[in-house]
This record gives structure tokens, sequence and C-alpha cells, in this order.
């Protein structure tokens, strides 16, 4: 946070006025997008290993899968929003 | 590996002069469209969220100003209860036509979403969650139907009001089923979690179930359609400054037209998988408050 500001300090020293809130808003969704990414590849990658191992259990794992995956990607969706209402 | 291109080999040769003469097609159509209606050269700009979501009243009955999703959302609704009411009335032993597609969706729903989730009870709720699902999923179909081309649960009002009911429902049901504060102890405390660990968890859990799981109903629904109506939206502006431009433009105008077409496939299985998630969500929901955790 202490470089970001410093590089706004700097930015504010130019002679044009730089906007730096799209860079604010592209952070916003580019952080907010690690983690869940992260999590969909684990749900995703999980769901078929089980499926390999039990074919027959396709059905069951995957309906939880994407329970999973809908709880999970609502967190990438909240950066999502978050990076417009900003 | 060698049998797998010699095999493949003959196919694509097959299908490289059909989707040549498909791209010439569209641009010979692009080159007699500009001649005879002539395309005003523009400069590219993004779509903003305001030019994409913003709607000015068409009409106004008293205060309530109603706009273009509203009369799509009505629209919509009022398809829906045509189909399933005329596909049920005189309802066949050996279906065929309306009510084959109709049936098909009710056992859809039935089979995969109310009885596995929520188990026997679920029969009772077969009737809510096929209705949410369809009018979900055909709302938001509009998204890729030429000329509406608008995903109605894209404006924030539509999943609230659409949630707002499953929050009453799920916590009707577990008071009604568990008692006011059996339901409550059930949620703040499950079974199983040291006592040290609760007193940290009963808020957690009480939160995340009265306050976050209403919001992320309605906001995942809301935000995936805002993304794909944005993403749709910035390929068409690309492609039609594209064929406007000069001769390479107008050639090159199918990279993004084509993107774009490809990316309304994407956007249906988005869509279809939204109206199921939300549908399950809502099922996972009322099978959580019937069947608390042991």
């Amino acid at each position: 946070m202490e470089i970001l500001a410093a590089v706004a300090t700097i930015l504010a020293q130019a002679t044009e006025p730089i906007d730096v809130a799209p860079i604010g808003k592209g952070l916003v969704f580019g952080l907010a997008a690690i983690g869940p990414g992260i999590g969909i590849g684990i749900i995703f990658g999980k769901a078929i290993e089980a499926i390999a191992r039990q074919p027959e259990a396709r059905g069951m794992v995957t309906t939880t899968m994407y329970i999973g995956f809908a709880l999970v990607e609502a967190l990438a969706l909240f950066g999502f929003v978050l990076s417009f209402i900003l | 590996m060698t049998t797998a291109t010699a095999t493949e080999a003959p196919v694509k040769k097959k299908k490289l002069p059909k989707i040549l003469a498909v791209l010439a097609l569209a641009v010979a159509i692009v080159f007699v469209l500009d001649v005879i209606v002539g395309f005003e050269k523009t400069t590219f700009h993004a779509p903003t969220v305001e030019e994409l979501f913003e709607f000015e009243p068409i009409f106004e009955i008293g205060s309530l100003e109603v706009t273009f999703p509203t009369l799509v959302m009505f629209g919509v609704t009022l398809l829906l209860i045509w189909f399933f009411v005329s596909a049920f009335r005189r309802p066949k032993l050996i279906p065929k036509g309306k009510q084959n597609v109709a049936e098909a969706g009710v056992d859809f729903i039935r089979e995969q979403i109310a009885l596995p989730v929520i188990g026997p009870e679920g029969e009772k709720w077969v009737p809510y969650l096929v209705a949410i699902f369809f009018w979900v999923f055909l709302n938001n179909f509009m998204s890729i139907v030429p000329v509406i081309q608008f995903p109605v649960t894209s404006r924030m009002a539509y999943p609230v009001v659409l949630a707002i009911p499953v929050w009453f429902i799920f916590n009707a049901v577990g008071i009604k089923s568990q008692g006011f504060f059996h339901y409550f102890k059930n949620v703040m405390f499950p079974p199983g979690v040291p006592l040290g660990i609760n007193f940290l968890l009963a808020f957690i859990e009480l939160f995340s179930t009265v306050i976050v799981r209403p919001i992320t109903l309605s906001v995942r629904l809301f935000a995936n359609m805002v993304a794909g109506h944005m993403i749709l939206g910035v390929l068409f502006v690309a492609s039609s400054v594209f064929v406007a431009g000069d001769v390479l433009g107008k050639v090159g105008f199918i990279a993004p037209f084509g993107l774009s077409i490809a990316l309304m496939g994407l956007e249906l299985f988005v869509i279809s998988m939204q109206a199921f998630i939300f549908t399950i969500l809502t099922a996972v929901y009322i099978s959580g408050a019937l069947h608390p955790e042991h």
C-alpha cells in the first residue's frame, strides 16, 4: 500500500493530472479473482478425481460440485461488482 | 498418434471449404450492405455500464416508470404462464408436443434437484423450484435472442425480488419444522464443534445464514449476467467499428464477430448453469432448514 501511495504522489507531481482510479478498479477485481481461481481449480479437480474413482457416483458428485462452485464463485463476483461500485 | 491423425485428416478436408465459404459469404454481405446502406465511420469507444444497463422509461403508469427490461420480464412471464397452462390443461396419458417438453422440464427439476437434495419432502417444493428455474432461465435467455439482447436479471432489482422470498421461505420452513429456538440453536451451534471455537463460530454462522445467503444468491446471478452482457457488448461494438472501416476492416470484422458468436454459446452455458445453481441453492437452503445436521 505504501508503494501505491508513493506512486500516487509521484503521479500527482506530474504536470498533467493522471486518473489512477481505473488502476484501483482493475486491482480490486484482479486480487478478488486470485482466491476463487485457486478454489474453483481445486473443486473441479477433486470432482474429476472422484468421478474417475467412482463413475456411478457422478450425479451426486456433480450436484455437490456445483454448489461448492457457486459458493466460491460468489467471492470473485463480489470483487467484480465492487470494482464498478468504487 | 498416427491412426488419430489419419482419421482426423479427411474430416478437416471436408470442413475447411465449408467454413471458408461461410466466412466469404459474411464478408460479401458486409460489402453489399455497405454499398446499399453506407455505414458511418466511427472510432472505438468501449460501452460503459450506464450505456449498457440504463434505460429511459418507455411509458409511465402513475409514478411507476416502465422500462424495456420490465416489458421483457412481463412478456417472458406471460409466455411461461401460457406455455405451462396450455401444456397441462388437458394432460394426456401419452404426452406429445408441448406437454412432452413441459413434462421433461418438470421431471428434470424433480429428479435432479428436488428429490436428491431435499429428499422425499421435496415433492412439495417441485412447483416452486420449477417456476424459479424456468423464470430465471428464460429471462436471461433473452440476452442471446437477437433484437431483444438483454438479460433481465442484470438489473439488480429482479434477482433481489427472487432472493427475498427464498430467504423468507427457508427461515419459515426452519422455524415451522424445528421450532424457533431449536432452529436458531441449530444454526448457531452446529454439533460436533468444541465449545471454545463455538463462541466465534456462532456469530459467523448466524451472519452467514441470515445476511450473507440472500445477498450472495442475488449478487451471483446479477454479476454473472452483467459480466456476460458487457463482454458481448464490447465485442459487438468492436465488430461494428470494423465493419465501418476500410477494406481490411471489412474483411477482418469476422474475427470479433465470430468470437462474439462463439461467446454467445458460452453465455448460453452460463445462463443455464446460473438458473440451475439458483434453483439448487434454494433447494439446499430449504433442505438445511428441514433437516438440521446431527
